[in-house]
């Protein structure tokens, strides 16, 4: 059987997440959610440090990139830098819909860019096909 | 304090004329028998091989007659005056007045009017050996005065470019995030509650959330708006027949929906973004077809060669535009009519002037209520054959 896919959700607007988190776990494709607020805590989960040195690496990472501390750019490139984590596939999931950002994101290596639609239906929809696209292809790849 | 200046016979690169050090002095005093071209005061904590650009208090004296303001302009830099003018039908007394616990140097004019109070206060001057007027030049002659001043302006220029680019991704980011915050929330309470509340309560919602999307359509229209400047850098070779066939396409269903009618005459190509033509052109056709009367819409669109500028025209049959409004109609968030009448901002019509505008072009309408409008608006013709003639 497919395992759940694994979503880790950085984004420090608990409106959004709160939304984002709903969306995940009550899509026809349900995904277990983990949620950083910000780019460290993001990183010392992924790389299983301190409190995080337990948990499953995620299928897909939804990222903000309006983050306290180290920002949504600086997780990407960082993830992107470390083989261990270079595969894990990242959808940057931004209010901006400046071209800078966008250029920037694919730049440093994400395999998506959205913006955060403003229409509560939009936003939902989105969120879910994030997970039932790029999660149920983690989770079926970690299955085999 | 030391001061120095160069009066309008002394030639550049004389620059070894006598020079007095009175930098120990608290207030110096400088008079001017004639109005000097140019002076030049240097700030004592000025190191003394400061360039033109970095320690130079300077200001440049016009010759204009018509001009009264004795000393105007902005500090450039704390250890810089400015820039002033003067009237050369007057002799004046300028007095430079040092704070040395302040750190700042100010100069002021005494005013004197006729002749005798004149000469003596430069004879008190004198004797107190506190003016000092020297021919000497300064580093910042004329030109590199000039110079300095461009240059001042292109990095004032590009400061404000970089302070838009951040108002815009500001708008972009921090402003749309807690507005779709209200957006999506009031959507889920009306969705969520929808026949749990009264139907008062479902309809204050539903005006809530028609605000919080309007405020985000209106974010969005102001930023393209603002944008515009920045992307018009992608200059090519732009065939408008192709810009307008695009132009079709993106408006695909209004013009089937209406069933207009577009008469497009073979157009010409302009050097430009072609991005913006296709934005320019959409919002004239995309105006034509929305604001039409109770008639199927037709849509003329032609360009003819005048001698440096391409005159473009997009007519059409629709409500027309009363002659009070045909300035208005260019300003942002200008609307002639409610929301129900007609959907949108306000904003295509402004976009369309900055767009025009850009390019060094004109836009304006001709119109008659009922009968139908004539928007009108010039671009250079191409430069990419280098003639600068319209090319047919």
């Amino acid at each position: 059987m497919t395992p759940v896919p694994e979503v880790l959700l950085v984004d420090d607007n608990p409106a959004d997440a709160a939304l984002a988190r709903e969306a995940l776990e009550q899509s026809p494709f349900p995904c277990r959610v983990r949620e950083t607020v910000n780019g460290d805590e993001a990183l010392a989960l992924l790389r299983r440090q301190g409190r995080f040195a337990d948990g499953p690496l995620p299928d897909v990472i939804i990222l903000d990139l309006n983050l306290p501390k180290r920002g949504g750019e600086v997780v990407l490139s960082e993830l992107r830098s470390d083989p261990s984590l270079r595969q894990i596939p990242v959808v940057v999931f931004s209010t901006s819909r400046s071209n800078r950002d966008i250029v920037r994101c694919y730049q440093l290596g994400a395999n998506c860019y959205l913006s955060k639609p403003g229409n509560l239906k939009d936003f939902l929809s989105t969120v879910q096909m994030i997970g039932e696209y790029f999660g149920s292809r983690g989770a079926t790849l970690r299955g085999e | 304090m030391q001061l120095i200046t160069r009066s309008d016979e002394t030639q550049a690169g004389d620059n070894d004329g006598p020079q007095r050090d009175v930098s120990q002095r608290p207030t110096g005093i400088g008079i001017f028998p004639r109005i000097p071209d140019l002076w030049v005061l240097k700030a004592p904590h000025a190191s003394a091989d400061s360039s033109v650009h970095g320690g130079w208090w300077r200001a440049s004296v016009s010759r204009e007659p018509a001009s009264t303001n004795l000393l105007e302009g902005e500090t450039v830099n704390p250890t810089m005056g400015g820039i002033g003018t003067s009237n050369p039908c007057r002799r004046r007394i300028f007095v430079v007045d040092e704070d040395l616990a302040a750190d700042e140097l100010t100069v002021r004019e005494v005013s004197v009017d006729d002749s005798a109070a004149f000469e003596q206060r430069r004879h008190e001057a004198e004797s107190l050996q506190e003016w000092l007027v020297e021919h000497h030049v300064c580093p910042c002659t004329p030109r590199s005065l000039a110079e300095t001043s461009l240059s001042e302006k292109v990095a004032e220029l590009a400061r404000s470019n970089r302070e838009l680019e951040q108002f815009a991704y500001v708008a972009s980011h921090d402003l749309q995030e807690p507005l779709r915050m209200v957006a999506a929330y009031t959507q889920l309470l009306a969705e969520r509650y929808r026949g749990r509340l009264d139907e008062k309560a479902d309809q204050y919602l539903a005006y809530a959330s028609e605000g919080a999307l309007r405020m985000q359509s209106l974010i969005h229209d102001l930023l393209t708006f603002a944008r515009i400047d920045r992307n018009g850098v992608a200059r090519t070779a732009v065939d408008c027949d192709s810009v307008l066939q695009e132009v079709r396409l993106n408006l695909g269903s209004a013009i089937q929906d209406s069933g207009a009618e577009m008469i497009v005459r073979p157009l010409p190509v302009i050097w430009a973004d072609r991005s913006q033509l296709v934005h320019l052109f959409q919002n004239l056709v995309g105006n034509a077809i929305k604001f039409r009367a109770q008639r199927v819409p037709s849509v003329f669109v032609e360009a003819e060669p005048q001698e440096e500028f391409w005159l473009f025209k997009v007519a059409d049959n629709g409500i027309g535009i009363a002659p009070e409004y045909r300035e208005n109609i260019f300003a942002v968030f200008q609307r002639l009519h409610t929301r129900l009448e007609y959907p949108g901002n306000g904003v295509g019509l402004a976009v369309c002037k900055k767009i025009v505008e850009h390019y060094g072009g004109r836009i304006w309408v001709e119109s008659q209520v009922g009968q139908g409008s004539i928007f009108q608006f010039t671009l250079p013709a191409c430069t990419a054959c280098g003639s600068g003639r319209a090319c047919p």
